[in-house]
Formats: C-alpha cells, structure tokens, sequence
C-alpha cells in the first residue's frame, strides 16, 4: 500500500499535470473561439457589406443611366444653343463668360480664347456698360430670375449693334448666384423700325403743330383782323345815332357786343391752338399766361414754383412741356372739380420734371379704363405719345376724393442730342 | 494494463509526430523543418534511451545532453514565429545565455544530475512563456484560420508537454524517496501527458496539409 506521503505526492503530480493541461487546452480554446467569433462578426459585416455593395451597384447603375439621359440631354442642349440664331453666354456669379455659343465668337468678331474668362461688360457699348451691369446686379440683389435688358453691343470690328439680352439667374438653394444664362438677340432690324415710327411720330405732331400754327396765325390775322374791321364800323354806325332811340342802331349795338364776344372768344381758339407768347417768350412765360387765364377763367387758384429753367428750351421740349401741362389744367377744369392746384415746373440734372397736383374728387383708373373703351378720356394717351416721343416719361396718379397728381419728366441732354 | 506499457506508448507518440512530420515534408515551414528535425532527434534519443535502460544501463546523461538541444531547437522554432516581437528580442539572447548557463554549469560548477534539476524546470518555464505569449499573439490575428497554423498546435503542445515536464521536475526529488509504484504512476502520467503532447504536436504538422 502506498504510504499518505506518496499518495499526496502523486496528487501533487496529477494536479499539476491537470492544471498545465487544462492551461493548454483553455488558451487553445480561448484562441479558437476568439477568432470564431471574430470570424462571425467579420462574415456578419461581409453580409452586410455585400448588401450595401449591392445597394450601390443598384444606385451606381440608376446614376450611370441618369448621366446617359443627362448627358443626352446636354447633347440635345448643345446643339440647340448651337443652332439657334441667337448668340447664348453663360456668366459666372463675377460676370466672366464661362461659355460662348459658336455665333457669339462668330458675331462679335472674338476667338474664344479671348472671350472665355474674360469679363461680360468688355461686349456693351461704353454708353450702355454701367447701365446693363446694374440692371444685372439689381435683379441677382432683389432675387429675381428672369431678367432683360437692351445695349448696344459692340463687336470687334467696332459696328456696334442692338441685342436685347434675356438672362435667367441660377442661384443655389442659398439664393447665391451660381451663374447667369444668358441669350442675346439682334434688335438692330426692331430699333430701326421703332426709330422711323418714332420719327413718323414726331413727323406727325410737327405737321399738327404747324398747322395749328397756321389756323391761329389765319384766325388772328385774318378772320379776327375781319371781324375787328366789322365792328369797328358797327361802332361808328352806333356813333352817328347819339339818342339810340332808332330801333336798328340798338340791334347794331346788340349785334356789335355779340361780335366782341365772337373776336375774343376766336382770340381764345388762336391762343389756344398755338399761343404765340411760347414762340415769343419761352416755355415759363406761356405757363404762367396759360395758369391767368385759368384762375380767371375758372376762379381756381393755382400756385406756380418754376425752378432752374434756363432761359429758352428746345423748341419740342417747350412745346411738349406745354401741351401737357394745357392738358392737365383742362383736365382739371372738366372733371377734377378742384379749388387749388399747384404746379412746379423744375429743371433737375438731366432731366426737366412738371409736376400738376390737384385737390379735386380724383378718379378710380379702373372705372377710368371703362370709360376710356367708351369715349376719349382725359388725353392721356396723347400726352403720353408726346412725352414718350422725346424719351419722357409721365406717371399719373390718383385716389377718389384725394385729388390727381401727374408727373412728367423729360431728359434734358437726350433732348439735346436727339434735337440739337 | 500494467503502468509500465506508457513510457513505450509516449515512445511511439514520438514516432507518430516524427510520421507526421514526414507525412506533411513538402510543406514544412522553417520553423516546423526545425521541429521535425528535432522530433526525429528526440525519437532517436527516446530509443537509445530505451535500449539502454532494458540493458540496465544508465541513460541519464542521455537527458542531460538532449536538454540544451532541446530549448534551443524549440527557441529557434518559436524566434521564428515571433521574429518581430518582444518575446524574438528575448529569445534571441536567451538562447545563447541558457546554453551558456548550462555548459558552466555541467562542467565546471555542479555534476550533471544537479544541472538537470535546475536547466529543466528553467528552460520549461521559457517556453511555457513563450508558447502562452504565441498563443495570445494568435488571438489577435486576422485573416485565416489558427486551425490551419503550426505555431498554435505546437504551443499549445508545447503548454502541456512542458507543464507535464515542470510539475515532474519539481517533484522529482520527492518522487525519487517515494516507493516504486508510487514512482511509476508518477512516471506514466508524465508519459501520459507526453502522449496527448506529442499527439497535438503531430497536429501542427497535419495542419500543414489541410493548409490551401
């Protein structure tokens, strides 16, 4: 029988023989279960992987075929901005030309080489530049879209010519500009025409301001010259009867107070149709004889401001100035029902502005539109064409019951160069 | 069954991982080369070791002279696996120190037998280190399958061989006062454990196969 002492020997053994085996095996294990795991959760993330892969090459393919259409699409694009007449540009938020359509190069006489990069406002006419770069960064500035505005355009071989651009603004979803497309027509062919009817027009009021000038010389000269002779002799037939008991020399005196009234009231037609005070005197000298007789005639006061007016304007500008301002006042004589009228009559930097404001019952300009369909109106469009004609503008405004007020303003230096 | 059958069977162990080896020959590594050659030297150790103690002659110093051997072929094998890293530094001055060690030792300072009781448990504990940090290093690796990879089967092996060899080697003084049978069964479950060792090592060489 083996002694205690080697019975806790051979423990000892068999316990330290246990416990390097089951350090061994526990650390294969750990080491096999471990990378298992590991190799688990690498499968898992290799599923999951392969899903989004897939997910991917769905989204890849999707994208491929929508690039095709785009591009598709560009290409159709492309050849319509190609092939159009008109000349296409596309501008950078800085207005540097991005790209040129071929007929813009061909126009404007530029390679693209010169064009591209280069600044927009290098195309416009030096009178025209600031005036188109401003339309352009007030539309980016206030968010609008569509945008048009017309300039000479001036090419390289100097022949400047008329287009008229139409830019839509790209913006991001910031509202920053990201560029400006922008198609440029020839006008050149509208402009000449709209110069001939502007000229026709103004062909037509001279013809009718001339011939009103020679209705007015023929009834001062002629008819009135006439009708003072008659009643010069009616006064001396009156004359010859001093007891007026002669029933024939009181209708001579009857007939002669009739013929006064004929001569003035023929005196009034001749001012009116062409006062000969305008061609004597000048444009403030006519208006305040005009604004005389009308607070004499219709007992409404006005009150006159005339500012900076040099001492003769331009002959159209005078008489344009005038008619507008007789319009008015005979507007205000028949439908304002007004008891003051002031009128200010200034001349501004570059332009001469009248200003007719009224306290009379005003006018609704939609019952007025009706009206209009009907009659004749207030000789607004009249004014207007007037006005228009030398690059004027007017602007009529009014509420019912809170009076009229209309605004002409006509530009000075234009005036000069297109008349003078 | 007498006790006496395991130091035979731990022998054939031997000779089953020296099969092993031969069996994956094309495929050994640097490292699995060493240990086959040293499995095979081992083999060949075991059997001298046989027929001396069945001629009644001590075999003892066999031992004594496989043991540096031994370390340093296992060292070698594991430096191989473990070239980067802390424990290929270590080894790469432990291997020369430990010889260095022993041959003072074995011949100018103690016999051989008292050399033995030291080198062995010393040289068990190296490697039951090294093989553990192997094993740890294993656990972090990605990629293929530690399965199909020598360095865990042979540190696994190498745990349990030299965990047997450790616990024997600090007993061994006591064992050598104990009785005859008591001996024995001490013997035959270090040779046990040397045949489930030996088999797990033949594992690492099998792997090579398997391995694509």
């Amino acid at each position: 029988m083996p002694s205690s002492e080697d019975i806790e020997l051979l423990r000892a053994v068999i316990l330290g023989a246990v416990v390097f085996l089951t350090l061994g095996g526990a650390l294969a294990a750990s080491v096999v279960f471990n990378q298992r795991r590991r190799i688990a959760s690498q499968r898992k993330s290799l599923e999951e992987l392969a899903q989004k892969e897939h997910a991917l090459t769905v989204e890849v393919s999707e994208r491929k075929q929508v690039e095709i259409a785009l591009r598709e699409s560009q290409l159709q694009y492309r050849n319509l901005v190609e092939n159009i007449s008109e000349m296409y540009c596309i501008l950078d938020p800085q207005f540097n030309v991005t790209y040129g359509s071929p007929n813009l190069f061909t126009r404007t006489g530029y390679h693209e080489s010169q064009l591209i990069g280069s600044h927009f406002f290098g195309l416009p006419d030096h009178r025209d530049r600031q005036r188109v770069l401003h339309s352009l960064e007030e539309s980016a500035r206030k968010g609008t879209v569509d945008t048009s505005c017309e300039f000479r355009l001036q090419p390289k071989n100097g022949m400047a010519f008329w287009v008229e651009q139409s830019t839509r603004i790209e913006r991001d979803d910031s509202g920053n500009v990201v560029e400006y497309r922008s198609l440029l027509r020839d006008i050149t062919e509208r402009k000449r025409a709209e110069e001939v009817f502007r000229n026709l027009s103004s062909r037509i009021i001279e013809a009718q301001e001339s011939e009103r000038r020679r209705v007015a010389r023929d009834l001062h000269d002629g008819i009135n010259q006439i009708l003072s002779s008659i009643q010069f002799r009616l006064k001396s037939a009156e004359e010859k009867d001093t007891t007026r008991k002669n029933p024939l020399i009181r209708e001579i005196g009857e007939a002669r107070i009739l013929l006064e009234e004929a001569i003035q009231e023929v005196r009034r037609i001749s001012q009116n149709l062409r006062p000969s005070i305008l061609d004597d005197l000048g444009l403030v000298a006519a208006v305040r004889s005009v604004c005389d007789e009308f607070i004499e005639r219709c007992k409404i006061q006005i009150d006159t401001e005339f500012s900076g007016i040099v001492n003769r304007l331009p002959d159209n500008i005078e008489l344009v100035l005038f008619r507008t301002i007789q319009e008015a006042l005979n507007n205000i004589e028949k439908h304002s029902s007004a008891t003051h009228v002031d009128l200010h009559l200034v001349m501004k930097d570059s332009y001469i502005e009248a200003l007719i404001r009224d306290n009379g019952k005003g006018f609704d300009f939609v019952s007025l539109a009706e009206k209009r369909k009907k009659h004749r109106g207030l000789g607004l469009d009249g004014m207007k064409e007037r006005v228009t004609y030398l690059g004027g503008t007017v602007e009529v405004s009014s509420k019912v019951h809170k009076g009229t007020e209309v605004l002409v303003q006509i530009p000075w230096v234009e005036s000069v160069f297109s008349k003078h | 069954m007498s006790l006496i059958i395991f130091p035979y069977l731990s022998l054939f162990s031997q000779l089953v991982v020296v099969a092993a080896a031969g069996y994956a020959r094309k495929k050994l590594t640097h490292e699995t080369t060493i240990l086959a050659a040293y499995f095979a030297f081992g083999f060949f150790l075991g059997v001298i070791q046989l027929s001396l103690a069945l001629n009644g002659i001590n075999n003892r110093w066999i031992d004594q002279f496989f043991s540096p051997i031994q370390f340093t072929l296992l060292a070698l094998a594991f430096l191989g696996w473990n070239n980067h890293a802390f424990v290929g530094t270590l080894l790469r001055y432990l291997i020369p120190t430990y010889i260095a060690a022993w041959c003072l030792s074995a011949f100018w300072i103690a016999n051989s037998a008292g050399t033995a009781t030291y080198a062995d448990p010393i040289s068990a504990v190296i490697l039951i280190f090294v093989s553990s940090y192997t094993l740890l290093r294993l656990d972090r690796l990605e990629g293929s399958s530690v399965l199909d990879m020598p360095a865990f089967w042979i540190s696994a092996a190498t745990i349990t061989y030299f965990g047997g060899t450790l616990v024997f080697s600090a007993l061994s003084i006591s064992l050598l006062r104990a009785s005859i049978q008591t001996m024995q069964i001490a013997w035959s479950t270090q040779a046990a454990v040397s045949i489930l060792a030996n088999l797990v090592y033949a594992g690492g060489f099998l792997c090579l196969r398997r391995k694509t």
